[in-house]
Order: structure tokens, then sequence, then C-alpha cells
């Protein structure tokens, strides 16, 4: 019976496919504005973002100030889209980094098996046994605050989220066929890895990358809210909400403008996420 | 039982060693001297030979592990260089309040989640069910600060609901204290915990045993009790467990955001004035912590499910 | 005693919603009071989905056209209330995979008990009782000792067993057997089919028993009916079909019927099941005919009587004798 459903099925997934892009189309779109606008943040921001206002501080959004202004009277939309450019790059060297890292070191400890692997799964089990936000925070805390110990301390404790995706696919797939034949060929491991393990076990990576940049984007927003990250006066969605803390009660859109900006993004991240992981799940399982 | 608690006991054990490790080498990332770090730089020479007689800077790497170990064992992890005080007892008389909060997270997270992950899993793929994974993707991307910024401002600001921070005099009032800190820490997991209860209760629908209770035409509430959420929270109860991480970093979040004066706050600060010693000990206790979670949904499993015996 | 009443189902086809291809196409047959009927197929040939369908347990994307009747009641027009409370009290059903078909978590006492409270208004113990009375009825010694245990603990034939004492512990008097003996190995599927007649003979309960393997429907029912890609090709008193079936597809069936005891080499019918989405308009079976010609696969073919109650959807059966005899053969050179 479970085959005729399965066959039965099959061209209404091609049809479901083409009716249920939605999420993706609006998460791709989503992303891709919010990309551009940041890209081009100097050429569209009306104000400097630096620019202390003239006519005072804490303006409510109107025509002439759309978010408003801060207590130092900087135009809040400017500092939006400027902090964006830092939030992004949050996210994508966030992901980048840690991702090469541990795919390079979960496919080789998984193709070659035995001890390396051994070695691997018990510092996995030992990075993974701190949260991750408290390690961040801990080695933050010992280098230093600012962006680029951010990114250290990020590096150092997201890679092993990778490592343990990819070498469980990589275990895996070592003994097939295809990879057997490679062997008897005489190539090199290295070639084997890269060109034939690499193909095969990188899009649950990939997959788990797109939630890892909203990770990264809310761990950066947090260290900088606490003064822990990106340094003031560089704006910065986290940076700015602690900025505009005090004000709140008088002056919500202070803060309200940069905590949309982080769940808009992060929204539009984890459509694309979440579909591309249905996608890949309902090709492996119908 | 009690020889399964010792097995699994004894498979952590490489783990803790590992974290201590982990531990010991977080003060050496510092760059250039420690002890200058902590002292600042107008210290003085013999203050700071001090402090590195005090932190054994001077020995040997290895050495210097044993040193900690051995420190470690006495619980002896130092002195606070603000608050002079023993930096266990000072972490430890914190750590009822973070688990209490922890709790009554975990508490309010799971009676959100049940409620909105079962009715997606009873109508997956209609509307109802797109519309509440819509949300809870959403809310993912909430920073649990930012969150909390604006619940205070709603719930004990504009509308007088909630006190706004600090614990309150004990009892009944340091709970109504905790519940707008706890209800947000539970806003920023049900997403996850949403995410995978339904999955979980997806797959015990599909499952064929369902299929049979259905067929003996089961009252729809045993159907519901004893096939769907009995087979479906159990994998949820692990998966509460692997999430503990992202549990403990919103609530040290919400801790310092509200004031409260738990195990997360005092990390904060620690941070802030480079109270070194501190923040190690914290971030050991707080590893050691999700260890014992996940020994805990280990346990909650084997008891739960009668497939999963004690004879491992 | 509940009144006994005839299963009757006309026209019924089964459809998935995404494809739209219907995968059971118009079956009509009808199982009197007290009978046991057979439904023979390959995988695919919908048999499964059709027995489904009776008891409106069809898996999702998949929707029941037709009409399917118990006495007087329309099946496929009840309310959920209505078709809970028939399911497992008038028509129960049982499944093919005894390691899935039981709830994990459960004991299998109180997993019977629970059917049993179900539908009668028994008290904790009363259900209990008849619980442990149904679980030695179907043959599990020490029953107040084993329905402490869970379904991990047993065999899959005791496993099918106590599936078994939940579908008919509320007495119903239809039981839908889909594959029950398949999964498991042939001394224990003889043991399981002896038992359900045993229990049918006792409660007087019809039975629709649907398999692959003929031989399974051949020491148990009184009539049975052979399906191919969603049709009754065939349909009869099991005798006169044994002994003379009037389809080729049937015959290839009984060909095909692995005999251990001469060794002779599995005579499987050449190609494949269609798929339903591609059939041709007339017998869907005639790609793979060895008696096909085009009149066969031009028109639809209706099932016609043949003789006494014996139907076959063939336009071909004066042709059939040469196929018999080869059958024949085959079956003399059996020991």
């Amino acid at each position: 019976m479970s085959a005729v459903s399965t066959v039965a099925a099959q061209p209404a997934r091609r049809r479901w496919l083409a009716t249920t892009g939605w999420p993706l189309r609006f998460g791709l779109a989503g992303i891709l504005t919010v990309g551009t606008l940041a890209a081009f943040a100097p050429l569209i921001a009306p104000y400097d973002p630096t620019a202390l206002g003239l006519a005072g501080g804490l303006q409510p959004p109107s025509a002439a100030h759309w978010f408003g202004t801060d207590q130092l009277g900087r135009d809040i939309l400017t500092r939006v889209l400027y902090a964006a450019r830092i939030d992004l790059q949050i996210g994508t060297i966030g992901v980048i980094i840690p991702l090469i890292m541990g795919v390079v070191i979960g496919l080789f400890a998984g193709y070659y098996a035995g001890w390396p692997d051994a070695i691997l799964g018990r510092v996995i089990d030992v990075v993974t046994a701190f949260p991750f936000l408290v390690l961040v925070l801990a080695i933050v805390a010992m280098l230093g605050p600012g962006l680029r110990n951010f990114y250290i301390a990020i590096s150092l404790v997201s890679w092993v989220a990778y490592a343990r995706i990819v070498r469980g696919e990589a275990l895996g797939v070592r003994g097939r066929g295809y990879i057997l034949a490679a062997r008897s060929l005489g190539y090199s491991d290295a070639r084997i890895v890269f060109r034939h393990l690499l193909p095969n076990v990188i899009v649950p990576a990939l997959v788990f990358g797109m939630s890892d940049f909203v990770l990264d984007i809310l761990a950066g927003a947090s260290l900088g809210f606490f003064g822990l990250g990106v340094q003031p006066p560089t704006p910065e969605w986290g940076v700015m909400i602690a900025e505009g803390r005090n004000f709140i009660i008088t002056a919500p859109w202070v803060v309200i403008f940069p905590g949309v900006a982080i769940v808009v993004t992060s929204f539009f991240v984890s459509l694309i996420g979440d579909s591309v992981s249905d996608i890949v799940r309902r090709i492996h399982a119908p | 039982m009690i020889r399964y608690i010792a097995g699994r006991l004894l498979l952590i054990l490489p783990v803790l060693f590992g974290v201590s490790i982990v531990v010991f080498m977080l003060i050496r990332l510092i760059p250039g001297n420690p002890a200058i770090a902590i002292l600042g730089e107008h210290a003085t020479p013999e203050l700071i030979a001090r402090v590195q007689n005090q932190l054994g800077l001077n020995l040997p790497i290895w050495r210097q592990y044993l040193h900690f170990l051995g420190n470690a064992s006495r619980g002896d992890f130092g002195l606070s260089f603000f608050y002079q005080e023993n930096v266990s007892t000072l972490t430890m008389e914190r750590i009822p309040v973070t688990l209490t909060l922890i709790c009554y997270a975990a508490l309010i997270g799971l009676l959100i989640s049940v409620p909105f992950a079962t009715l997606a899993a009873v109508r997956r793929e209609t509307s109802v069910d797109h519309v509440i994974r819509l949300v809870f993707t959403g809310t993912i991307g909430i920073p649990s600060f930012w969150l909390g910024i604006v619940l205070a401002l709603l719930l004990s600001v504009k509308v007088r609901l909630f006190p706004l921070g600090g614990i309150g005099t004990g009892g009944f009032d340091t709970v109504w204290h905790l519940t707008l800190p706890a209800l947000t820490i539970a806003l920023h997991i049900s997403p996850i915990l949403v995410r995978a209860l339904r999955s979980s209760l997806i797959e015990v629908l599909n499952s064929d045993y369902v299929t049979t209770g259905l067929a003996m035409g089961l009252r729809p509430l045993t159907l519901l009790v004893s096939y769907l959420l009995r087979n479906g929270l159990t994998p949820f109860i692990s998966i509460l467990g692997l999430n503990i991480g992202w549990l403990i970093g919103g609530t040290i979040i919400i801790e310092q955001v509200f004031g409260v004066p738990g195990v997360g706050s005092l990390l904060i600060t620690s941070i802030l004035t480079r109270d070194y010693s501190i923040v190690q000990f914290v971030t050991l206790v707080l590893a050691f912590l999700v260890i014992l979670v996940n020994l805990l949904t280990d346990l909650a499993y084997a008891v739960l499910d009668p497939r999963v015996s004690f004879q491992q | 005693m509940r009144p006994r009443d005839a299963l009757r189902v006309e026209a019924l086809t089964v459809a998935f919603r995404g494809s739209g291809h219907a995968v059971v196409r118009g079956v009509s047959f009808e199982i009197a009071a007290g009978e046991a009927f057979g439904l023979v197929g390959e995988s695919g040939s919908g048999k499964s989905l059709t027995c489904r369908a009776i008891l409106r347990l069809l898996p999702r994307g998949a929707s029941a056209a037709g009409r399917v009747t118990y006495g007087a009641r329309s099946l496929l027009e009840l309310g959920d209330t209505e078709m809970q409370a028939l399911r497992g009290s008038t028509i129960a059903m049982i499944f093919q995979d005894p390691m899935t078909a039981l709830n994990p978590v459960l004991r299998v006492g109180d997993a019977i008990a629970q059917v049993i409270r179900s539908h009668e208004g028994l008290g904790a113990r009363a259900a209990r009782t008849r619980a442990l009375e149904m679980m030695e009825r179907v043959g599990i010694r020490d029953a107040a000792r084993r329905a402490a245990a869970y379904p991990h603990e047993f065999s899959g034939g005791m496993r099918q067993r106590i599936h078994i004492a939940m579908a008919l512990a509320a007495r119903p008097t239809l039981l839908l057997a889909d594959e029950p003996t398949t999964a498991l190995d042939v001394i224990v599927q003889a043991e399981i089919l002896r038992l359900l007649d045993d229990l049918r003979r006792e409660q007087g309960m019809s039975l629709l028993l649907v398999s692959h393997d003929f031989r399974v429907v051949a020491g148990l029912c009184d009539r049975v009916a052979v399906m191919y890609a969603g049709e009754l090709v065939e349909l009869g008193p099991t005798r006169t079909v044994l002994r003379r079936p009037e389809h080729p597809y049937t015959i290839g069936l009984m060909n095909s019927l692995p005999e251990a005891v001469t060794g002779e080499r599995l005579r499987a019918i050449p190609g494949v099941p269609p798929d339903p989405g591609r059939l041709p308009p007339g017998c869907a079976f005639a790609p793979r005919c060895e008696l096909a010609v085009d009149a066969c696969s031009a028109a639809p073919i209706a099932l016609a009587q043949t003789a006494a109650g014996h139907w076959s959807r063939c336009i071909r059966i004066d042709r059939l004798d040469e196929m018999r005899r080869g059958l024949a053969a085959a079956n003399s050179a059996r020991v």
C-alpha cells in the first residue's frame, strides 16, 4: 500500500513545490532587500549616522526623521541602515568562518574514522557542554570587548556544530560504493574528501548555517547591548537598543526600530532556512 | 537503576575533565599578563608578583592545572577581586535564584508550547498549522533583551501588572517578581519547543499504532492522552534537555535586564568589571548544569519509555 | 448478540487528492453475515486501501467515493462520532505489522481494556477481567501475569494475537484483516489463521481477509475476489476459483506460488504492475497478458458472470483452457 501512495504522490509533490514556494520567495526577497539597503546605506541614508542633531534629541517619527531621533539628535533611520551593515556582517562572517573550520575538520575526522574521529567526538562533547552564549561571553571576557574578539569567540565555539553535522554524514557515507571506488583508483585522500565526500554532506551544514546566521546576529546584538561587542559610537542594533533603553518610556521609538530590524532580518533568514530544510527533507523522505 | 546512573556518570567523566581544562585555559586567553589585566596598568610590581603567584602563573602549565584541580576539589576557586569574597560561595548563593527562574521559565514555556504544537500537529498542513509555524518562526528572531525591555514597558510601566525587577521578599512575592522575567525567557525558547514538539507529535500521528487506536474506535480523549501525548512528549523531553543551553543563555540575558540577582547577572557584571575568577567559575558551574540536565533527561527517558531498559 | 449484517460495497473508488488518480476503481462486492471473504492481489493493487476505506481509515490525502453499507448504515456518510462508536464495536480491523501496530507505552492488558471501556460502560475491574479473558481466548497463557507486560516483550506472533484480542474485545460482527500474517513466519502464520477461523465461527463474525498469498485465503474463505490495478478481475466461491480460474491474472498468481517441496522455479508474471496514472482504457492486465488482443485494451470490460456466482472481467475466457492445463500440470507435479 505504501508503494501505491508513493507512486501516486510523486506528481503531487512536484505541484506542491510550485505552489508553496511562498515562504522561500518571501524570505529571499526580504533578505535581498535588507542586504541591498545595507549595502547602499551611505548613498540612501538621509543623514550622517554620527551627526548630532541641532534641534535637540528624542524627536518622535516625523517627515524629516522617519524613525525619529535618539537622545543625541542622531537620525534613527540612518543609524538603523548603517547598523544593518554591521549586523549582516556579523551574521555572515559568524557563519562562514566556523562553517569552513567545522566542515573541514568534520570531513577529515569522519573520513578517517578511527582515532581522529574519536578525538573530535570528545572535543564536541566538551564544547557542547557549555551553553553557547556562556562560552562566547567567557572568551570575550578574557580577550576584551570589540567586534574582532567577538568573531574569534564565535569561531572558537561555533565550528563544533558544523563539525558534528558533517562528521556524522561523512561517517555514514565513507563506506559507500563511490568512495571505495575512488580509493581503489588511488585518488589522494584530500581529493576524495573534497570532490566526492563534500558535495554529498554539505547540504545539512548549509541548512544549519541559516539558523546559525540568526543565532549569531542575536548573540552579536546581545553582546552589543551589554557593551561587550561592537563599541559605540559605531551603530549596531543591539548597541542602539542599549543606548535608548533609558528613554524607553518617553521615546520608545529609539528602542523599537532597531529591535524590529533584528526581528525582521531574522525572520527572513529563518523563512529561507525552514523552506530549504523542508525541501531537503521531502527529497530524502517522501 | 543505581547501576545505570553510575554507568552514565562514568561516561561523562572525560567530559567533566575536558570542561575543567577549557575553563582552566580561559584565563590563559587573556592577552598579555593576566595579572596586569586584572590589576590595571598602575599596579606595583610587588602586587603583580603576588597576583601571579596567587594565580600560579609562574608554574608550567600542567602544574598549574593540577594546582587548579587541587583547589577545585577543596571548593576553592579563588577570590573575587571586587567583592573580596570566596568566588564559590559568592556564586553558589545565587544559584537557587537562577534555578528557580529556569524552572519557572521552562514551565511557562511548556504551557505555551504544548497547546500550540498539538494544534499544529493535529491540523498539520492546514492553514492553522502554517500560521502557527509562521508566527513561531518569526518569534525566534526576537532578541531576548529587547523583548524583556518591551514587555517591561508594557506590563510593568504602562500597565502596572508586574513589579519591575528584583526578586521581592520571598515566597509568593518572589514568584510575582520573577513572572515577567520567566515569561520573557519562555517566549524566547517557545519557538524551539513548538517546532520540536510538533515534529515529535507528527511522527506519532503517522505511526501504525495510532491507526490501530483509531481502528479500535477508542474515545478521542483516550487516543489523545494514551496514544498521542504519552508517546509524543517523551522524545520532547530529551529535546528540552538538548536546548538547555539556549534556555540558560536567555536566562543570563534576562537576569541582567531585569536585575534578578542570579548567576547570570553575576556573570555579566563580572565581565564588565574584569573579575576573571568569577567568570571562570560561573562558566564552569553552568557547564556542569548542562551536563547534569542531560543526565536527568536521559534518566527521565529511561523511566518514561518502557522500551529503554536499565540494563545498559 | 448483536444482529448480524451484510457488508455491501458498491462502486468504491479511492483516489489521492494530489494526483487525482484512482487507485481503487469501482470495486463492488458483498459479504453476507457470517461469511468469510478473501481479497487477493499484489502490493499496489489497492486491496489494502479497499479495506481501509470501509472503516474510513484512509491515509492523508486519500478520499473515497461510492457506497458502503453495513446493514442499514451507510458507512461513508456517517459522522465522526458515529464512526468512532462503530469501529471496534461493530466492525473491527487488524493490520499487517504486529511490530508497530501496538502502542509501545501501554501495558497490553490496559490496551485491550481501553477498547472495551471505549465502547461499553464497564468499570475498570470488569474491563480488565474481560481483557484477560480475551487474551486467553487468543492463546496467551498466563494472561494475568502477561497483561502487565509491554508489547516489546512479546514475539511477533504473540503481538499479533494481542492485536486480534484488541480488535475482538468489543465483540464486533465484521472483522477486516489486512494481511494479518504477512509479517509472520510460516508456522506462526498457520496458527494465526487457525485462530482467526476459530474465533470467527465462535462469534458468528463475518471476515474480510486481504492477502497477496492465495494459500492464506484458500484455507479460510468461502468466497474470494482477485484484484488487479484497482479493479476486481475475478470473483467467486473459493473452490471454483481455485479449480477453474477464469482470468489470466488469477492463473498467473497461482503459477507464481513458490513451492518448497518440488523446488520448482517460480513462474513469475512477466512485466510490472501498471502506474495508476497511466492505465489503458480497457483491461489493465492486457499489457502483460499472453492472451491479449486489441479488443482487450480498447474499451473498459465489465465483470461478467461465467457460472453461478462466478464473475470474471476477461473476454478471452474461451482461450483459458490451455493456460489452465499448464497450471494443472504444474499442480500435479507438486506433491
